[in-house]
């Protein structure tokens, strides 16, 4: 479903991604962890076809990013990781808008906007404007946007973001079902328990480039450690977080 | 409408949307982070954001009329109002491009979609010219009617005035997405914001100048018999191409003036066509990363600020000196007032206006409108920002929000509203050749803009910074600042030569001004305590 060649990207002289060959199969869940600026949000965005890569080739769905965007973006969601939304626009508005943007029919549009928005339990304010909700709220409807055209291939960057534990939960069991029904969902966060819990396959990025794959405990023992916390941290690590917490606090005056 | 979106490659339903969605987004009034208390909640009246700048525009319109009335050609009087025109749509534009044509959120939020960026485009001029076209038409309807009624045209010169207007005004807009995306290629978008904010004020000073030029040469009939077409190089002047669509449509055009008006055409679709080939998701997103990319900075001039070193003080003074910076709806309402009063000033030397008031003469109205508005505009414009939603640290830190907001007042009052009286004292020492004079009248000019700037303060009491800009909301309240700041200025100086005959009612005077301004200040704080109780975050 998702499948990349030696993919590139440079931002002006920087190298954000090097050469990352994957393949992600349908069903399958794919956990994209990285420290800050390692290059996933880079990758998101060119396997949605939002930017097109330096070197290299993708395909999602069967189509190719840079020669296809829009047979692409046709069939994926995308929750990005800033909730970026028309803020004066109501939740209703906006996914009507969403839904006219992928070409469903007004009717059973609003349909099933309204049926969404009751089962993210934001029926009550589905006429306010979006700047009067809250993070979570928000967070609700980008999810809502993201799954309105029924997608092959999820991308979900810090999907929990603000979710309260209730919702959270429904959505964890949400992905879970839409990769049973045979959807691809890349999934890319910060909050090691989820992805270990969550993801069928885990892939670490750093600096741009693969620096490990496998499943949560296969990366643990690659790294001689007890859990994908131990590896990340081992992987990843610039330098020991004890360390780290006495000089922020001797920074601090204490 | 179907076909010939499709035969441009263009997505009708999307099209339909996505332009829905842009106009609704403009006209919808703008939020803020300031809610109230159920016990402080009240409710306003919903404005309408593009009122503000169909009034301006109307106001305008009086003026061009005027003139369409004085020039007894029709070609000039055309090219008269299709340059107003063009110059008002450029200007919109330019000033806020990020505001009115494209978006930096758009690329987040419609960049994962499968839109085309032609139809993107092409939705988002669809929004930039039902903009323009609503300013061009409140611009030209009464300037084309003058037009037809003043010459015996009949009804088509008055087409032919609209058509011409809102022609210039698209291909105006087609030039300034063109120029704007080409620039912002090379140069980072907030130093060309600025440049642009610099380039508006010498535009304005400009027109300034030849307005005046124009009236004195009416005044000598110097102007009024000026017939544009017989002046060869006009016709290699675009805007004479637009000018002469009046004529053509009116019927009294020969073929110079229809071959002009089809290249007026031509220049149209050509820089629709450049800008499609420039404004896209692509150019959204280069903006949008040009947005996080640092811009070289500057070591500012100034250090802490006298009276702003610390509390609620230091962080308004932090926060107006990055506004003035950074936001350019900010920086105009500041740097806006200096052609203008240069402007003044130089008409108070033509007609004696800058004469010393303590001999009998009444002063330049002007000026003293120039300096009463300034600090109520500022003070208005200080509600909004970009980075509004950064209001919450107000209410997150034990700040005072009161004494945030008398702060903000303060620091209009000490540092704009200050300078500005400095520079007119010394202005008026020059003119009066007595320099105790000029700081006497500087000092009683100032204390009536400062109890007129309290004024505003008491009556609307606001958080700085905290409140969502939105397209032209602010029109309508600059337009009621101007009005009460016209009052204030014209009273002023009917009163004060009178004032001024005798030593003790001058003192009298200055001594009932301060007397007046610690009694509202009093009041001023005291409903800023009151108001600001209210106040929370939501």
């Amino acid at each position: 479903m998702i499948h990349t060649e030696r993919l590139g990207h440079d931002y002006g002289n920087t190298r954000a991604l090097h050469d990352l060959t994957l393949t992600v199969q349908p069903g399958e869940i794919l956990g994209f962890l990285g420290p800050n600026g390692a290059g996933k949000s880079t990758t998101v965005k060119i396997l949605a076809g939002m930017v097109r890569p330096t070197s290299g080739r993708a395909t999602v769905a069967g189509f190719d990013v840079a020669a296809q965007p829009l047979e692409v973006k046709r069939r994926v969601g995308y929750v990005p990781e800033a909730a970026a939304l028309y803020e004066s626009l109501t939740a209703r508005e906006y996914l009507q808008l969403v839904a006219a943007l992928h070409h469903q029919p007004f009717d059973s549009a609003r349909k099933q906007v309204h049926g969404l928005l009751e089962q993210l339990e934001l029926s009550s304010a589905m006429d306010q404007r979006l700047s009067e909700f809250s993070k979570g709220m928000k967070q609700k409807v980008l999810i809502a946007a993201a799954l309105l055209h029924r997608p092959e291939v999820v991308f979900l960057d810090e999907p929990l973001t603000g979710l309260d534990a209730n919702a959270a939960l429904v959505v964890k069991e949400l992905i879970r079902s839409l990769a049973a029904q045979g959807r691809t969902i890349f999934f890319c966060s910060h909050v090691l328990e989820v992805v270990e819990r969550v993801c069928n396959r885990i892939v670490i990025i750093d600096k741009g480039r693969v620096i490990a794959e496998g499943t949560a405990s296969e990366i643990a023992a690659q790294t001689g450690t007890t859990s994908l916390e131990g590896a990340f941290v081992s992987l990843t690590g610039r330098r020991d977080a004890a360390q780290a917490s006495q000089d922020l606090l001797r920074a601090l005056g204490n | 409408m179907e076909r010939l979106l499709k035969a441009l490659a263009i997505d009708a339903p999307q099209w339909r949307a996505l332009t829905r969605t842009y106009l609704l987004m403009d006209i919808r009034k703008s939020g803020g982070i300031m809610g109230r208390t159920a016990r402080g909640r009240r409710h306003s009246l919903t404005s309408i954001p593009y009122a503000g700048i169909v009034i301006a525009s109307l106001l305008n319109s009086i003026v061009i009329a005027v003139l369409m009335f004085v020039l007894d050609d029709v070609l000039t009087s055309a090219i008269v109002l299709v340059s107003m025109v063009g110059m008002n749509s450029s200007m919109l534009l330019l000033i806020d491009f990020t505001g009115f044509v494209v978006s930096t959120d758009d690329y987040w939020i419609v960049a994962p979609r499968p839109v085309s960026s032609r139809t993107y485009f092409a939705a988002r001029i669809a929004a930039v010219l039902v903009y323009v076209a609503g300013a061009a038409v409140a611009m030209s309807m009464a300037p084309s009617l003058m037009l037809s009624i003043s010459k015996g045209l009949g009804v088509l010169a008055v087409a032919g005035g609209m058509i011409a207007a809102l022609v210039c005004a698209v291909a105006a807009a087609g030039c300034v997405i063109s120029v704007y995306t080409f620039l912002v290629s090379y140069v980072h978008p907030r130093r060309l914001a600025r440049a642009l904010s610099s380039l508006q004020l010498v535009s304005s000073a400009v027109s300034l100048t030849g307005f005046y030029f124009v009236i004195r040469g009416i005044s000598g009939d110097t102007v009024r018999g000026v017939t544009a077409g017989e002046i060869a190089w006009i016709w290699y002047v675009p805007v004479t191409w637009f000018a002469a669509i009046v004529s053509a449509v009116a019927g009294i055009g020969g073929i110079r003036e229809w071959a002009a008006a089809t290249w007026a055409l031509g220049l149209t679709v050509v820089a629709l066509a450049t800008a499609a080939g420039r404004l896209s998701l692509e150019f959204a997103e280069r903006l949008a990363a040009a947005g996080t990319t640092p811009e070289r900075q500057r070591k500012g001039l100034l250090g802490r600020l006298p009276g702003f070193r610390e509390g609620e003080a230091y962080a308004i003074a932090t926060l107006v000196r990055a506004q003035f910076r950074y936001d350019m709806r900010f920086r105009f309402a500041i740097l806006g007032i200096v052609p203008v009063t240069i402007f003044y000033i130089f008409l108070g030397m033509e007609d004696g206006a800058l004469r010393d008031p303590f001999s009998g003469h009444g002063g330049a109205t002007p000026v003293y409108l120039a300096i009463t508005f300034l600090p109520m505009t500022l003070h208005s414009t200080m509600r909004y920002s970009e980075h509004w939603r950064a209001a919450w640290v107000f209410f997150a830190s034990p700040s005072d929000p009161a004494r945030l907001l008398v702060a903000a007042k303060n620091f209009v009052a000490i540092f704009f509203l200050g300078g500005y009286l400095l520079l007119m004292a010394a202005v008026w020492a020059w003119f009066y050749e007595r320099p105790w004079h000029a700081l006497v009248h500087a000092a009683v000019i100032g204390s009536l803009a400062h109890m007129l700037l309290q004024w505003a303060v008491l009556l609307n009491p606001s958080l700085p910074f905290a409140s969502e800009p939105r397209t032209a909301e602010q029109s309508s309240r600059v337009l009621s600042s101007f009005f009460i700041a016209s009052l204030g200025a014209s009273i002023g100086p009917i009163l004060l030569p009178f004032v001024y005959r005798r030593a003790w009612t001058t003192i009298a005077l200055l001594f009932i001004l301060t007397s007046a301004t610690v009694a509202l200040e009093l009041a001023l704080r005291r409903r800023a305590r009151e108001e600001m109780r209210n106040v929370e975050f939501g």
